[in-house]
Parts: structure tokens; C-alpha cells; sequence
């Protein structure tokens, strides 16, 4: 059999394998990143730690989902997921301007590439993304926010408002790791 | 592949951009903002789900959160429970006993000459039948002390029950119309024929007596009624006894007898009334003699 060099060569059937893959990955990882962002702003947004006074906080289960795509299927994925979980996050929870999306995808983009270059891919390596990722979330809702609480003392409100986020986001980062890796696992195809 | 990626991020981060500057400008100009709106459509049902499990979560920490309370809570409403059922007992005793006082009193209003005695059946000794088991002879709680004497009658609402035979300071023992050793003067309500209502072991078993000594050709049909005919001196004239229910010749004594089924139903005797006086009649008409007992 003659092949032409510079092209390459696939079996027969293999587009069609791979395409319905990625079909198959795009519509779970959509529908996750849907139920996780679902919970985030109503069944987690209820969630309170005595140590911070007893203020709601929510973990930023869309974050930590588009970091943990970027990490575990690669800068791309993980970009286009911060862009769309941004933009569900900005949907629910956001006001003025939506930077949601920006500050998402740029998440999900640097954990694929930053952990596909320096770290090992492992869950003690996430939680190193996660910490770095809430903290940013924090920043950026303190940024945000500055504008609008001028009476509430900023110091309390970072102890009693954001803190809180921060921690149950790296608390709750392991539960998302998990489900990524997981869907991963699933999605493989089996040979 | 480099320069694809390069191009991807630069495209990403450009549309994040203009999303977010767009977004803002429209914000600012006091337009709302489509992509938000179309956000919120997609999410909505995913929230909705979201909602209804934290609910759920919510509900179920907050039940265990209570958890004592509601233990607490259990155990008095079982202690309620029980005081409630031990009042529905007490209730129902009182209805039963209520009940028979009312009959009490319509024996009263109906007999304004009836000295009675209520009384309560202790023990019994029965025969055993095919309606069940039919009480022969009755320990009643009261004696002496109550007035009760030997050859008072002894009467329900429903008819007559038996006489006393034996009397202790508290308690009695009355003989039942059944028992073979009792023999009442009674007469039929329709064709006015007397007789001797005895108690027969041919029909125990059935729960009936025997009236006998009806003349041979006496007007006896099924479904007679049969009361006291005040004759001997000891039942009062009156005292519903039972119905005829079988009507035979007896050839050898030239007799007629009939069974009778009584009133009173002695499978389920608890609660009787003692005559301890009465105006004494003789077939409808008062006794002027004072025979009695």
C-alpha cells in the first residue's frame, strides 16, 4: 500500500469514533458543569461555618469544575469550560459588567497549562489550583464588591463573607476532582 | 500547534472580553443584558433541581437538629394516647352502665309499684348449646345487706330471669328460668292459658324452657307470648317470659306443652334487677289475700 508522506492515516471509522467522543464528552461535561453551578448558588449557597460567624457563603463549584477540566483534559477544555461556566456563574449571581467569563477561563486555561508543564496530575496538585483559584474569586469579588459595601466594615466583611467562600471552596475542591476524574474514567474508551 | 493554541487564547480571552465590555456598556445604558437573560433560561432548571435537594437537605439536618424534641414530644403524646384509651375505656363502661339505668328507670316508670334492687352478675354456671352457653344459675352482689330475700324474682327490661334461692350477706344465687328445678305459673297473652314455664333438658341446648300443663285442648299456636301469671306467689302477674316457638300433645298425661324461648338472652348476663316488692296480681287483678311471700 502506498502512502503519500506528510499525510496521515487513520482506519477506517476512526473520525466518526472520535467525533462521537467528543460529542459524548462535551454534553456530559456541559451537563456537570450545569448541576454543579445549579448547586452552587442554591443548595451550597446555605451552607455556613461557625468559625466565620454564621453569614451563608458558597463554594465556587463552577471554578473549581473549569480548573479541574482544564487540568485533567487540557487547556482547551478547561478554557471553553471557564468561558461557559463564567457565563452561567455571571447569569446567576453577577451584576454590571460580566467578568465572570474572563476571570473563569482564564482559570481553566492556565490549570491545563501550568499542570500539564510543572505538576504531576494528582489531587494534591488540584488543591494547590484550587486555593490559588479561590483566593483569586475572592479578590475579585472583593474588587467587585468595594463599590457597593461602603458601610459594612471591609475587614468584617472579608472575614465573614469571603474567607468563608474561599475555605469551602478548597474544601470542596476534592468533591470535584473526583467527579471530573470520574467522568473521565467513564468516558474512556474501552479497548 | 503552538501558534493554534496561541490563536484559541488569543480568541477566548478577546470574546471574554468583548462579553464583559459589551455587557457592561449595555448595563451602564440601562439595557439588560441578553446574555444573562439567556444564562438564567439555561440554568433555571438545573437551580430548580438544586433547590429542591437543598431543601431537602435542609429539611433533614433540621429534623435531626430536633431530633430530641421530637423524641420528647413522642413520649408524651404516647402518655397522651394512653390516658386518652384508658378515658375511651372508662367512657365505654359508663355508656354500658348508662344504658342499663335507663332501662332500669323504664322498669321503674313502667312498675310504679316495683321495689327493685339492681344487681351485677358475678359468676355463672351454664349449659353448654348450640346458641352458645346458657347460664342456669347466677351469683349476683347482693345479699342481705341489700334487702335480697329467698323467692324474690329476679328480671331484666327484656323479661324475666329467675328467683333468688339463696341469699349471704352480700351476694346471692338466683336459679335461671332454664334450670330444671324453677317453675314458673305463666299463661299465654292471647288466649289467656295457664301453665307451668319449667326449665327441660330436652330444650336446654337451645336456650328454651318448657310450659307445661296446658290443658289438652288448649289455644297454644307458635308465636304466643308468654308472661307471669302472678299464681304461687312468687313472680309478679306480667313479666314478659318468652314466645312459643314449638307446640306438642303429650298423649300419655292428656297435656299439651309448648317450648318457649325466652326473652332474656342468658348467654350474656351481666346486669339484672331484683324485685324485692310488688303489688301482687292474680291474672291481671290485684291479690287481696296478702299471700305474698
Amino acid at each position: 500500500m502506498n502512502r503519500r508522506p506528510g499525510i496521515r492515516y487513520t482506519a477506517v471509522g476512526t473520525g466518526r469514533r472520535v467525533l462521537t467522543e467528543q460529542i459524548k464528552l462535551t454534553v456530559t461535561l456541559a451537563l456537570t458543569g450545569l448541576v454543579l453551578i445549579g448547586l452552587e448558588t442554591t443548595a451550597l449557597s446555605r451552607v455556613k461555618i461557625p468559625l466565620f460567624g454564621w453569614q451563608a457563603a458558597s463554594p465556587a463549584l463552577g471554578l473549581l469544575f473549569s480548573m479541574a477540566v482544564g487540568f485533567l483534559h487540557g487547556e482547551r477544555e478547561g478554557g471553553i469550560t471557564g468561558l461557559f461556566a463564567g457565563w452561567m456563574a455571571d447569569a446567576t449571581m453577577g451584576d454590571g459588567m460580566m467578568l465572570c467569563p474572563l476571570l473563569y477561563f482564564l482559570c481553566g486555561y492556565l490549570s491545563g497549562t501550568v499542570g500539564k508543564r510543572r505538576l504531576a496530575h494528582n489531587l494534591p496538585s488540584f488543591m494547590i489550583f484550587s486555593v490559588m483559584g479561590g483566593g483569586l474569586r475572592c479578590l475579585w469579588a472583593v474588587s467587585a464588591a468595594a463599590v457597593k459595601l461602603r458601610g459594612l466594615p471591609p475587614a468584617v466583611w472579608i472575614w465573614t463573607g469571603l474567607v468563608p467562600a474561599w475555605v469551602l471552596t478548597v474544601l470542596f475542591s476534592a468533591a470535584v476532582y473526583g467527579t471530573v476524574k470520574g467522568e473521565q474514567w467513564l468516558l474512556k474508551p474501552k479497548s | 500547534m503552538s501558534r493554534i493554541k496561541q490563536r484559541f487564547f488569543i480568541a477566548c480571552l478577546g470574546l471574554a472580553l468583548a462579553v464583559a465590555l459589551f455587557t457592561g456598556v449595555f448595563a451602564v445604558m440601562g439595557w439588560g443584558s441578553l446574555l444573562r437573560d439567556a444564562g438564567s433560561a439555561v440554568i433555571y432548571p438545573f437551580q430548580w433541581i438544586g433547590s429542591k435537594i437543598g431543601n431537602g437537605i435542609s429539611g433533614f439536618f433540621s429534623y435531626l437538629a430536633d431530633l430530641d424534641d421530637l423524641q420528647a414530644e413522642l413520649e408524651s403524646v404516647r402518655a397522651e394516647n394512653q390516658a386518652l384509651k384508658n378515658q375511651l375505656i372508662d367512657a365505654e363502661i359508663l355508656a354500658d352502665e348508662n344504658a342499663w339505668l335507663y332501662h332500669y328507670l323504664s322498669i321503674k316508670e313502667e312498675h310504679g309499684d316495683y321495689a327493685l334492687c339492681a344487681a351485677s352478675v358475678i359468676s355463672s354456671s351454664s349449659a353448654s348449646g348450640e346458641g352458645g352457653d346458657f347460664a342456669t344459675e347466677l351469683t349476683l352482689n347482693r345479699g342481705s345487706s341489700s334487702g335480697v330475700e329467698t323467692g324474690m324474682p329476679v328480671i331484666t327490661p327484656s323479661g324475666l330471669v329467675g328467683v333468688v334461692v339463696e341469699v349471704s350477706l352480700h351476694h346471692c344465687r338466683v336459679m335461671t328460668l332454664l334450670d330444671t328445678s324453677v317453675s314458673v305459673g305463666a299463661v299465654t297473652t292471647r288466649a289467656t292459658e295457664n301453665g307451668l314455664c319449667e326449665g327441660d333438658y330436652s330444650v336446654l341446648h337451645m336456650g328454651q324452657a318448657i310450659l307445661k300443663n296446658l290443658p289438652e285442648e288448649a289455644d297454644v299456636q307458635v308465636g304466643d307470648i308468654v308472661v307471669t301469671s302472678g299464681r304461687g306467689s312468687v313472680y309478679p302477674y306480667g313479666i314478659p317470659i318468652g314466645r312459643v316457638t314449638e307446640v306438642t300433645a303429650n298423649a300419655f298425661v292428656r297435656t299439651t306443652e309448648a317450648a318457649v324461648e325466652p326473652f332474656t338472652d342468658f348467654s350474656e348476663l351481666t346486669q339484672v334487677v331484683i324485685l324485692t316488692d310488688y303489688t301482687h296480681y292474680v291474672d291481671g287483678y290485684e291479690n287481696t289475700q296478702g299471700d305474698r311471700p
